[in-house]
């Protein structure tokens, strides 16, 4: 039996388990100088070390939902509704307490004989109308409304929209993310368009999101001077048009019922997108660009917000953005705070009749050791959007904590509701989070309804903080954080979204 | 090191259904320090170390499927009787009586739980109704030891071998814990005998399963889950949002993650096997090296192969019953074979393809001998490989309409000029891909040096290889996840 290396196996083990805990007890420090990761034979049955977040950032970060009890005590509390289970509230930081009795307004008495719109600008966690197109869809369900509403020229992600079929050819782009010189005018999507020779645009309806058809057309443009249009409708035979010269920014409209329209346009224009819509219901126009952080919102200017705005008379203005922001462990955001204020000032200007909505940064996580988890700088990023809302007097709603807070993105990834990158929606995600902001907006219009309020967001949060003394604490000097601190190394983060 | 939270460590053993046991967690770390060292002191005793193993390894099932290791005791029953009925049955017609009831009880089994929703859902589709899946647990590795405890009662029924004494060793056989829950399939005709020789591990034999350990960790841990998590999963999850380059090498990067990933686990499970003293055959033999389709077949998931050729192809005819009959019994045992992988259209495609491309090759070198026309090697390798690599894409995308996109992507949005952003992009990805193909096409002799290297080495030698293996897979685990690149296209 000298050959048998049997007894060999309990030894072997034993060493490799010992040098494993041998491995964990090697100091962080040691593995971090030669550039490793730490070895953890244990992390699996060790007690969380975790530091737990500031506690104004506790999973129930201060909304509507965590207030009723202080909130009675404080004022005007006939007319408070509160907010209900399964809804996360918007907070309303207007002075009047009403952020968004524009669209509400619009909502119940203009959507039956004439379109609404909505324009929400994002980044990539919206492209290929992801989220975006169940919220239009479930807001025409219930205001009518048919078609997409607006669609560039172009787009880096046609192909992956699901809500119209988009294909294009020589057409050249500008874009707000990469400035150049002599570019024309951008428009509110932050994208302009230059037609080439022998260009070709087609849309078409059909897939199995979005309205099947539409009933008529509108082609955004600048011209100095007139320029030809053909446009062919579905198999119909081509037909000729004219974009007439204007000085500012004009439309074209078309009556062009159907599920398929083809343009090619001529020279000396600049091109913006076109509108797909009905003569009544609620339009969400989709102004995503990837990789864009907020401040791409100040690359357009007022004047073409506003010129825009004389033809669209937006009642709404979502913005959704911050993935592009954050950092895993960036707890500095002073920097960011007042950035976005000036691209805020920039929308209240450039759509003076429309309700602002600020939505939070949605969960994403990191992989640490074997597991993934929430960046523990969300919360931080959530109460310097917080704060900029409040200083603007805008709308907010808090989408981390709709989504489930701490960990959600891995149980949205679990679940096939998020991808792999633990950063981005599916399609069935996107669906999720559209209900839950339609759920939200539409209990506010129940309160808009019924004229119930509650009382200014800006009152409610300070009163409610009050309730605990340590809770306020943490967060007035958080807030002077926020104010004092500048990134420190005075760069651009990172964006790759 | 902060303290040991016990109530964390109580959980841990018991059954977590997100966490099925895996050999390359540290709980089967720890586990196999303590099994090994009672099973080593228990093993000249048979019937003690039978029952210990057995035992172990009802608890490694119950770790990944709760209760259903009843499922597993039961099968285990009734196949035990069932062989001495259809042993014991003295006329044909009662042996092949009792054969059709096992099979029933099997393939029912096996059919209930992996494949009710699918008909179901079929059904629905059919008529119209609304489908809600019906609740079935999938239990884990079900597919592997039903087919196992056939090819015992078919062996049975064949006149091959005599049925086991006793259940306590049929038991081992059908739980033995290395290659329950994901194969190699092993045969019992192959397997039982072991179960009576003397415990003993050469030290050829314990080289090899150090390094097949080794080289099976690094295959599932450095490549294969490195290349899902951050290349391969984003572009099958959505393979419209990028290039049709990328989509290409999504689908090269999966036919290396799958490779790994099936072949680093059995190789794994061989290993340990090899390290308790009981010897399996080869599993997969660079299968990606293959010239033909049919050789691919000889190559790739050995043990399910030859499983299906022995007693499917053959049960059905196989060659015996004329030529069309051949290509027929042929492809339906591709077609069955893909709907084994998996309750959905997409595996029966997958074994479409493959059943017609083995017909296909047969036809093929039924007109034209092997040499007939001088071809390169390489020229058939790549054809293969881009065949099989093909037939992937059915077998990974989550639905048809996945998979469609992913190839009208490669179809018509190319984009060749990316290659030199895509390669800045993606460098770490692309050299494990590079590394993970190079060590797959380099000639079986270096593998075999390597392995013997392995041997030679001393015991120290051996705790090296394996402790750096181990630490590299912890810094891949632990890597940051590689950030989305989107090119603009």
């Amino acid at each position: 039996m000298a050959s048998n290396s049997l007894r060999q196996v309990p030894i072997l083990t034993l060493l490799l388990v010992a040098g494993l805990v041998a491995f964990s007890y090697v100091p962080e420090r040691v593995w971090s100088d030669i550039n490793l990761k730490p070895v953890r034979l244990f992390s699996s049955i060790q007690e969380d070390t975790k530091p737990s977040p500031p506690l104004s950032f506790a999973k129930k970060t201060p909304s509507a939902k965590t207030a009723p009890k202080v909130e009675e005590s404080v004022a005007v509390q006939k007319k408070h509704l509160p907010c209900p289970n399964g809804i996360t509230c918007i907070e309303d930081y207007d002075s009047t307490g009403q952020g968004l009795r524009q669209i509400m307004q619009a909502l119940s008495q203009e959507a039956q004989t004439k379109p609404v719109r909505i324009a929400f600008f994002g980044d990539s966690f919206i492209e290929g109308d992801m989220l975006c197109g169940d919220f239009r869809d479930t807001l025409q369900a219930l205001f009518g409304g048919r078609g997409v509403g607006y669609v560039p020229l172009t787009s880096p992600v046609a192909n992956f929209r699901a809500t119209i079929r988009h294909q294009f050819r020589n057409f050249k782009t500008y874009s707000v993310l990469q400035k150049q010189q002599g570019s024309p005018a951008l428009g509110v999507s932050g994208y302009s368009f230059i037609p080439e020779g022998n260009n070709l645009v087609n849309y078409s309806t059909g897939r199995p999101y979005g309205a099947s058809r539409f009933d008529r057309v509108r082609v955004f443009y600048q011209a100095k001077q007139s320029s030809a249009l053909r446009y062919t409708l579905g198999s119909e035979p081509e037909q000729a048009d004219t974009l007439v010269a204007r000085s500012a920014l004009a439309e074209h409209a078309l009556t062009a019922a159907g599920n398929q329209v083809r343009f090619s346009f001529g020279n000396n224009l600049t091109l913006y997108g076109l509108s797909f819509e009905a003569d009544h219901g609620v339009y969400v126009d989709n102004f995503s660009i990837r990789g864009n952080s907020g401040w791409g919102l100040l690359g357009v200017s007022e004047s073409m917000y506003q010129q825009f705005n004389s033809l669209q008379h937006y009642k709404l203005v979502i913005l959704q953005y911050g993935l592009n922001v954050i950092q895993p462990n960036t707890t500095q955001l002073g920097w960011y705070v007042p950035k976005m204020m000036a691209a805020i000032e920039r929308i209240k200007k450039g759509f003076p009749e429309a309700s602002i909505l600020v939505i939070g940064v949605s969960d994403r996580s990191m992989r640490q050791a074997d597991s993934y988890v929430s960046f523990p700088s969300i919360p931080y990023l959530i109460e310097a959007q917080r704060e900029m809302s409040r200083k603007t007097g805008v709308t907010f709603w808090n989408l981390w904590e709709a989504m489930g807070g701490e960990g959600s993105m891995v149980k949205y990834v679990n679940a096939g509701l998020a991808n792999k990158d633990y950063t981005h929606l599916k399609y069935a995600g996107g669906r999720k989070i559209a209900r839950l902001l339609a759920k939200a907006l539409l209990f506010e219009k129940k309160k808009y309804d019924q004229n119930l309020t509650t009382e200014p967001a800006a009152v409610r949060t300070v009163a409610q903080r009050s309730g605990s003394d340590l809770t306020r604490q943490t967060t007035v000097s958080q807030h002077r954080d926020l104010r004092n601190q500048r990134d420190p190394a005075g760069r651009k983060p990172e964006s790759v979204f | 090191m902060p303290p040991i939270d016990f109530s964390k460590l109580t959980e841990l053993l018991q059954y977590q259904p997100e966490a099925p046991i895996l050999f390359n967690s540290g709980l089967f770390l720890w586990l196999f320090l303590g099994f090994s060292s009672i099973y080593v002191l228990l093993q000249p005793h048979h019937r003690a170390k039978v029952i210990f193993v057995t035992l172990f390894s009802l608890y490694f099932y119950y770790k990944s499927s709760g209760w259903y290791f009843l499922l597993l005791v039961l099968a285990t029953v009734v196949d035990y009787v069932l062989g001495w009925f259809i042993y014991d049955a003295d006329q044909k017609v009662f042996k092949r009586l009792w054969m059709i009831i096992n099979l029933i009880l099997n393939l029912g089994l096996l059919a209930y739980f992996k494949y009710t929703n699918f008909f179901y859902q079929a059904w629905t589709e059919f008529s119209h109704q609304p489908y809600n899946p019906l609740p079935i647990f999938l239990p884990v590795g079900v597919s592997f030891y039903t087919f196992q405890s056939l090819s015992y009662t078919i062996d049975i029924y064949r006149g091959e071998i005599k049925p086991v004494k006793s259940i306590l060793d049929y038991a081992f056989f059908v739980s033995f814990f290395p290659q329950l829950v994901a194969g190699p399939i092993v045969r019992a005709k192959d397997f039982i005998p072991q179960l009576y020789r003397p415990t003993i591990v050469t030290p050829e034999q314990f080289g090899r399963a150090i390094f097949l350990i080794g080289s099976g960790l690094f295959k599932k841990v450095v490549i294969s889950d490195y290349l899902s998590v951050n290349f391969v999963d984003r572009i099958f999850d959505n393979p419209t949002l990028y290039s049709g380059l990328e989509n290409l090498f999504g689908v090269y990067g999966y036919a290396l993650q799958i490779y790994c990933d099936f072949s680093g686990y059995s190789d794994m499970a061989i290993g340990i096997a090899l390290l308790l003293g009981f010897e399996y055959p080869v599993n997969f033999d660079s299968p990606y090296q293959s010239r033909n389709i049919t050789e691919f077949w000889r190559r790739w998931h050995i043990s399910l192969s030859s499983w299906l050729r022995d007693y499917l192809y053959i049960s059905m005819g196989g060659n015996r019953k004329g030529i069309f009959r051949t290509y027929f019994n042929l492809f339906m045992t591709m077609v069955l074979g893909g709907l084994w992988h998996g309750a959905a259209w997409r595996f029966i495609l997958w074994g479409v393809l493959h059943g017609g491309a083995l017909v296909f090759h047969r036809v093929i070198r039924s007109y034209f001998s092997p040499g007939a026309y001088p071809t390169y090697r390489w020229v058939s390798q790549l054809l293969t490989f881009h065949f099989v690599c093909f037939c992937w894409i059915f077998f990974r995308a989550d639905s048809m309409e996945i998979a469609q996109q992913l190839l009208h992507q490669i179809a018509t949005e190319f984009n060749p000029m990316l290659i030199v952003q895509f390669i800045e992009g993606y460098q770490n990805v692309l050299l494990v891909m590079l590394l993970g193909y190079t060590l797959h096409f380099l000639p079986r002799s270096m593998e075999l040096q390597a392995e013997n290297w392995i041997i030679r080495l001393p015991l120290v030698g051996k705790l090296a290889w394996l402790l750096a293996v181990i630490l590299l897979m912890t810094q891949v685990q632990s890597a940051e996840v590689q950030p989305f690149i989107y090119f603009q296209f």
